[in-house]
């Protein structure tokens, strides 16, 4: 398993070098929702994280040199999107409070820059597995998760028992915690179709 | 002390699969250490095993629009090789949505089914040139007059029973504060050529494709909030759980649970979609006269479109449900791309003609092709004309009319 992950981690990588828009979409895929929610939470406005985000995605489209491995690319990401997110705010003039607050805290154990990136990495991946769930289920647990509904509304949307809700919303977590990580079981069936 | 890592990354792959299950004893120790090592890190360990954090972050998340920004990404990208490209579309069906997303206005590649064609290059476009269809509508107050918002300056253009009517850069909102007595019926209406964005009274945003119409009153009041519409529609419905939100066509009526989703109902298409985005939405079918008690509503959940047949001489109507492999494809429109992914060659056509507001002919019974790919609907006609001279299409373009053979 982990030789297969890393050989086709390899193609993932060359990919991205080569121009070719797929592997872009996939990164794109993973990466977006989770990387606007990081830069929404340092600027304090959510208005502004998809327009920084897109523009992280731009710089990784124009970069010549390729990534080394995974590791390099997330980190990539992330700082990228820190950097743009902070020069956002520089641009602020209201929101330096809050940035100097921000860079204050760099100074602890971990730092609370990579405390964020820990953050964001956990729920993108429950977001993610969310996303894969089996079809009644993952419906359940989208339209209550995702949609905030009640478990009597979704009940009368779907015609359902409320008995059947609870279920379906208790089967879904158990599946999600016996999931595997998001990043390995992705990119298992995206390259599991190629020889 | 056991030694921990100090990479973010692979922390949160170990609570990630910590959550799973899934750590060896040494990974489980090495955590361990982690989460003891301060306050802050136990803290954060808490937070993201925390049910109600992890639903907050999760639906932070789901807000952002990462099919249309992932379409916007992909619009100005260049394809790189078709060959390889071709490869992937037949091993990797379910890509194949992502993959033509980028397909651009210069580059050659519309796709048939059959793989790549070098087509007859029978096309003849005269020199003269049809431009895009642009934003505009026509306004029909109660009063039966009627505005042409096209032209009209910015600023309160009318006011309907204490509802003031605003123009604001090409687009229409309506601030009902001060309404009174019946709320008035306004229509927005675009021809061949146009398309719109309106805010409704109650803050629903609403974008018509061209040939379209909406009806709906000035003030939004009772217990429903009800539209009228023909041809194709999104919206973006304000949540208001004590007043549903109805949006009614010929042939059905759909009720809205805060969402957002597409109608197409064109009268010249042979089925009416719904495709839902976000929240929930209920289909029925309008009983016409079969008599047929059979149809019942349908509930759709994001992701799945409803689709309506056209009742005929041979046919009654069915509602069916299908998963919409990508609905961000069927909104492309919305966001300035045509979408004539899976589409077959008469499909392509009736979108041209609304869009450029031109004709199109037959002669004789012309091979169908099934198209791959978007384009930019900010382009003159030629530049998709140059696109079918590429495939199996033999035309003619006659003044305002595209002769197809």
């Amino acid at each position: 398993m982990s030789q297969l992950s890393s050989y086709n981690e390899q193609q993932l990588l060359r990919g991205l070098t080569s121009g070719d828009t797929l592997y872009y979409s996939f990164i794109f895929k993973e990466y977006y929702s989770a990387l606007c929610l990081y830069a929404a939470r340092i600027t304090g406005e959510p208005g502004h994280a998809e327009d920084i985000v897109q523009d992280v995605f731009e710089k990784l489209w124009q970069k010549q040199s390729p990534f080394e491995n995974l590791r390099h690319l997330k980190d990539f990401l992330y700082k990228a999107t820190r950097n743009a997110a902070l020069n956002f705010m520089k641009g602020v003039q209201h929101s330096q409070e809050r940035q100097a607050r921000f860079l204050h805290e760099q100074d602890e154990l971990t730092s609370a820059e990579d405390l964020e990136i820990i953050r964001m990495e956990v729920f993108r991946g429950i977001y993610h597995e969310i996303g894969n769930l089996p079809e009644q289920c993952g419906k359940i647990v989208r339209m209550s998760y995702i949609e905030g509904l009640k478990n009597e509304q979704i009940a009368e949307i779907l015609n359902i028992s409320l008995q059947t809700v609870k279920n379906q919303k208790t089967r879904g977590m158990k599946l999600l915690r016996m999931r595997l990580s998001p990043v390995v079981f992705a990119l298992f069936s995206l390259f599991s179709h190629h020889q | 002390m056991t030694p921990f890592p100090n990479d973010p990354f692979v922390i949160a792959s170990l609570i990630t699969r910590s959550r799973q299950g899934a750590l060896t004893n040494d990974e489980q120790a090495q955590l361990d250490a982690w989460i003891a090592a301060s306050g802050e890190h136990h803290q954060l360990w808490t937070e993201v095993n925390d049910p109600e954090a992890q639903q907050q972050n999760v639906a932070a998340m789901a807000q952002f629009d990462e099919s249309g920004a992932l379409e916007r990404f992909l619009a100005d990208k260049p394809v790189k090789s078709n060959v390889h490209r071709m490869r992937f579309l037949r091993t990797w069906k379910w890509a194949a949505a992502i993959l033509v997303l980028a397909l651009g206005v210069t580059s050659y590649l519309f796709l048939t089914d059959q793989g790549q064609q070098t087509g007859r290059m029978a096309g003849k476009s005269s020199t003269q040139d049809i431009p895009p269809g642009k934003n505009g509508a026509i306004l029909t107050l109660a009063d039966g007059s009627q505005l042409v918002l096209d032209s009209m300056g910015d600023g309160k253009i009318a006011t309907q029973n204490g509802t003031e009517i605003t123009l604001n850069d090409n687009e229409l909102s309506y601030d009902a504060t001060s309404a009174t007595g019946e709320a008035a019926k306004n229509t927005i209406t675009t021809p061949k050529g146009r398309q719109y964005h309106v805010t409704l009274p109650d803050g629903t945003e609403v974008w018509l494709n061209a040939a379209s119409s909406i009806e709906y009153p000035v003030a939004f009041k009772g217990e429903e909030r009800r539209v009228k519409i023909t041809g194709e529609v999104f919206f973006d419905v304000t949540n208001r759980s004590w007043q549903p939100f109805v949006v009614e066509t010929d042939q059905m009526k759909l009720e809205v649970l805060g969402t957002s989703f597409n109608v197409n109902a064109y009268s010249n298409e042979q089925t009416i979609q719904t495709t839902l985005l976000t929240g929930a939405v209920k289909v029925t079918p309008v009983q016409t006269n079969t008599g047929d008690h059979k149809m019942r509503h349908k509930v759709l959940v994001p992701g799945q479109t409803a689709v309506l047949s056209k009742p005929d001489a041979q046919t009654a109507p069915a509602l069916t449900v299908t998963e919409t492999i990508d609905p961000g494809k069927i909104t492309a429109w919305k966001n300035g791309l045509f979408n004539f992914d899976g589409v077959d060659l008469y499909s392509v056509m009736r979108q041209l003609e609304r869009w450029y507001n031109i004709d199109v002919q037959y002669i004789g019974k012309p091979e169908n092709v099934i198209f791959k790919g978007k384009m930019h609907r900010n382009t003159n006609l030629s530049d998709v004309l140059k696109v079918l001279e590429t495939m199996d299409v033999d035309f003619e373009l006659k003044g305002n009319t595209l002769i197809v053979k």
